[in-house]
């Protein structure tokens, strides 16, 4: 490492290269800046870093459980769906990492090039001015700066490159984006969606929208991604590069045009403001693997070290102006935390359609959009939820032993067709639910560990009820038979849709950013990841952050060449 | 872990009280290598036993053939938690001095016809058995079938797996499907 400042001047820095940091650098790189990605993790290749891809279900040694003793010492990540044999390594550990929870939250992380990216659900929906309006018409948190017409434009743009699948629906609720073809529904989803139009007339079961090449166009053939082949265990990393990740879609593509430095083992200590210059001038790094402290500069900032992260950093970032953290003279960074309710499952049993099943894996689910207090206030809560629909069978369970046992196993005979539903429910962001910085407390490498105090409230208790009582009734028109539905009390954060802290807004006194996802204060730097939410609606919100990337940085570079970022 | 290979040896002692000569496969290991479980080579022909009892070998393999009782052995190892694998051993113990008050014999010995009724009482969930004997037998069977049913055996030759299935089809026939493997 040279110490030449030169060495260490850049014109764009990223900080963080998940799903955000991956797009803000692929867009610093195509117009021409030089853009230095901070990552704290290791670096993951796309293809190269993916262990465990190719391997069959009987060459994992526990059958893709994970051994107890890692359970044990590591119990908030093992909660987590996706935490299991074949893709443990790209999880943050929690005694590697410690946090402290002021009240429950699951923290789940991925501290490595590509962050979450590899790991996400990869379903993608866009936001509409029912969403965008919601805090103004309902009364909570501030007023989007933007409307639907903001970005629009920018989710075709990202929607193209990334290629998502799914079908014109036409509701104004959901907008249609840039489809790929759709992923089929089965025969009792396909069912299910008719029963629920012919009962309702505003509720919509539609196919699932997600972040898959169902067919590849030649822009995706260009990044050397081809068609999703339905295995089904994109969290190992595609080689294929049928979803969209970082590793396999924006960062290669920066990576060509000569323009990007990848630093992995980076984690970022602080952003340097500079009092007299009135903006920042670069970023303090701490190797992870030296523990060295290292400057590098540059004209622009983006900060995408996922949502809670991005908090820890700014808050960190403190000056003679700053003192408190940078951008953070009105005190609210931090606060108006929030998360996504996906509390609740339902299940049922269909005895119809016993002539057909499926074959094959999928990546996605029917869905259904929100339908409550859509057009106005109609129930005792604020908001409401989308769900997740799906349905499938199974082979019967073997039963006994011996040969009547064996021959169970041997024969193909189907049970029921089961079906499911997962509510996810918007939250209301609070100043209650915050998180903040322990000093007292340090981690490895020096940085003060986060407080994360973040809770449900009776607004979510409701949604609860009013997710079990309509998906009960939508059901039992279906003539679904054993209709259960479980609340698994599942603490915040293990949504991982964490959002908010640092949110976007008209005012300066009652928010942190711009509607260009620039500081108010500081108009050099730029948040663009979950931590920029405002509110958090019922979509999966990473579809959302790459629009907002990919518009903040055209702005960013069309200011400056007008003459910076003042 | 020394309560547990005391507990164990106590067991075995207890078990084999009264023989003059200890058969020299009460001190070889098992064939695996575990981190936590203390299981002789004895304990681990009286599980292949079970496990090969729950699936057996026909005209097509059995438990035994695919090694499902080591897989048994090496999940409980890795995957169970310090308590279960001390009520999975103890049951275990259990079991060995059921089959010898009951039969005068291990496991492995037994006849078919013995096999078959000691088994079809546990699937009863006979009152005679203790919690610990009904939760070992329990762990054996569902860790046989998963052993089983996700072998490479099973999932190639039974099954047609496949890894890269290429599409998803939500309407397919059932009668369309490959006819059924014989067993």
């Amino acid at each position: 490492m040279s110490d030449k400042i030169k060495n260490r001047t850049f014109d764009a820095i990223v900080i963080g290269s998940g799903m955000s940091g991956g797009w803000a650098a692929k867009e610093f790189c195509e117009k021409g800046f030089k853009t230095l990605v901070l990552e704290r993790g290791r670096d993951v290749k796309h293809g190269v870093d993916y262990p465990t891809t190719y391997m069959n279900p009987w060459e994992f040694e526990h059958r893709n459980q994970i051994p107890a003793v890692v359970e044990t010492e590591n119990p908030i990540v093992s909660k987590c769906y996706a935490f299991r044999e074949d893709a443990q390594h790209f999880f943050v550990k929690d005694k590697e990492h410690p946090y402290n929870q002021i009240k429950p939250f699951d923290w789940i992380r991925g501290y490595q090039v590509g962050g979450k990216s590899l790991l996400w659900a990869r379903q993608t929906q866009r936001w509409s001015d029912y969403d965008f309006e919601g805090p103004a018409r309902d009364g909570f948190a501030v007023d989007w700066p933007i409307r639907y017409k903001d970005i629009a434009s920018w989710y075709s743009y990202v929607e193209k490159f990334a290629g998502i699948s799914g079908n014109k629906d036409g509701l104004a609720v959901l907008p249609d984006g840039e489809f790929l073809p759709p992923i089929e529904l089965n025969k009792v989803e396909n069912y299910f969606k008719d029963v629920v139009s012919k009962n309702y007339k505003d509720r919509h079961v539609i196919y699932g929208r997600c972040a898959h090449l169902t067919e590849p166009k030649a822009i995706h053939a260009e990044q050397g991604r081809g068609q999703c082949l339905n295995r089904n265990l994109c969290q190992r990393g595609c080689p294929y590069g049928g979803y969209f990740s970082s590793n396999s879609s924006t960062l290669p593509w920066a990576a060509k045009t000569g323009n990007l430095t990848l630093r992995p083992f980076s984690v970022v200590h602080s952003i340097i403001y500079d009092d007299q210059k009135g903006k920042a001038t670069g970023v303090k790094v701490i190797d992870t693997r030296t523990k060295e402290e290292i400057d590098y500069f540059a004209d622009v900032i983006f900060v995408n070290a996922g949502a809670i992260n991005t908090n820890l950093i700014l808050l960190n970032s403190r000056s003679g102006r700053f003192a408190n953290g940078l951008g953070n003279e009105n005190g609210l960074i931090g606060k108006y935390f929030a998360f996504h309710n996906y509390r609740v499952r339902i299940s049922a049993i269909s005895e119809d359609f016993k002539d057909f099943t499926t074959k094959g894996g999928r990546p996605t689910s029917a869905y259904m959009p929100r339908f409550r207090n859509v057009e106005k206030q109609e129930t005792n809560f604020l908001r409401g939820y989308a769900a997740g629909f799906n349905a499938g069978r199974s082979e019967k369970w073997a039963e006994g032993f011996g040969k009547n046992l064996k021959d169970q196993l041997y024969s193909k005979e189907l049970g029921p067709w089961y079906v499911g539903s997962h509510m996810m429910g918007e939250t209301i962001p609070k100043e209650t639910n915050f998180v903040s910085l322990d000093e007292s407390k340090k981690d490895e490498w020096g940085m003060p560990t986060l407080n994360i105090s973040v809770d449900y409230d009776d607004n979510d208790e409701k949604m609860i009820l009013d997710f079990v009582e309509q998906m009960t009734e939508m059901y039992t028109k279906a003539g679904f038979t054993n209709i259960k539905s479980q609340d698994s009390k599942q603490a915040p954060g293990l949504d991982i849709h964490e959002m908010g802290g640092v949110r976007m807004g008209n005012d300066p006194k009652t928010s942190s950013l711009n509607k260009w996802n620039q500081l108010h204060t500081c108009k050099n730097v730029f948040v663009t990841d979950g931590a920029c939410m405002t509110s958090t609606s019922t979509q999966n919100p990473s579809l959302t952050y790459m629009a907002l990337t990919a518009r903040a940085v055209d702005f960013a570079v069309k200011e400056m060449k007008k003459g910076g970022l003042v | 872990m020394n309560i547990t290979r005391r507990a164990a040896i106590r067991n075995i002692l207890i078990v084999t009280a009264g023989a003059a000569i200890l058969p020299s496969c009460f001190h070889e290991n098992s064939t695996i290598k575990l981190n936590f479980l203390d299981i002789n080579r004895r304990q681990e022909d009286a599980l292949a036993s079970l496990s090969d009892t729950i699936i057996p070998k026909t005209d097509t393999p059995g438990a035994r053939d695919i090694s499902a009782h080591l897989f048994v052995l090496k999940m409980v190892d890795d995957c169970y938690t310090k308590e279960e694998q001390q009520t999975f051993l103890n049951g275990f113990h259990e079991f060995e001095a059921l089959t010898k008050e009951k039969y005068n014999k291990a496991f492995d010995e037994l006849s078919a016809l013995q096999k078959n009724e000691l088994l079809t009482n546990l699937e009863k969930n006979d009152k005679t058995f203790s919690d610990n004997i009904k939760s070992f037998y329990g762990s054996a069977k569902s860790l046989t079938l998963l052993g089983f049913t996700t072998s490479k055996y099973y999932l190639t030759e039974v099954k047609n797996f496949n890894l890269i299935p290429g599409k998803y089809e939500g309407s397919v026939l059932v009668q369309n499907l490959a006819s059924p493997a014989k067993s």
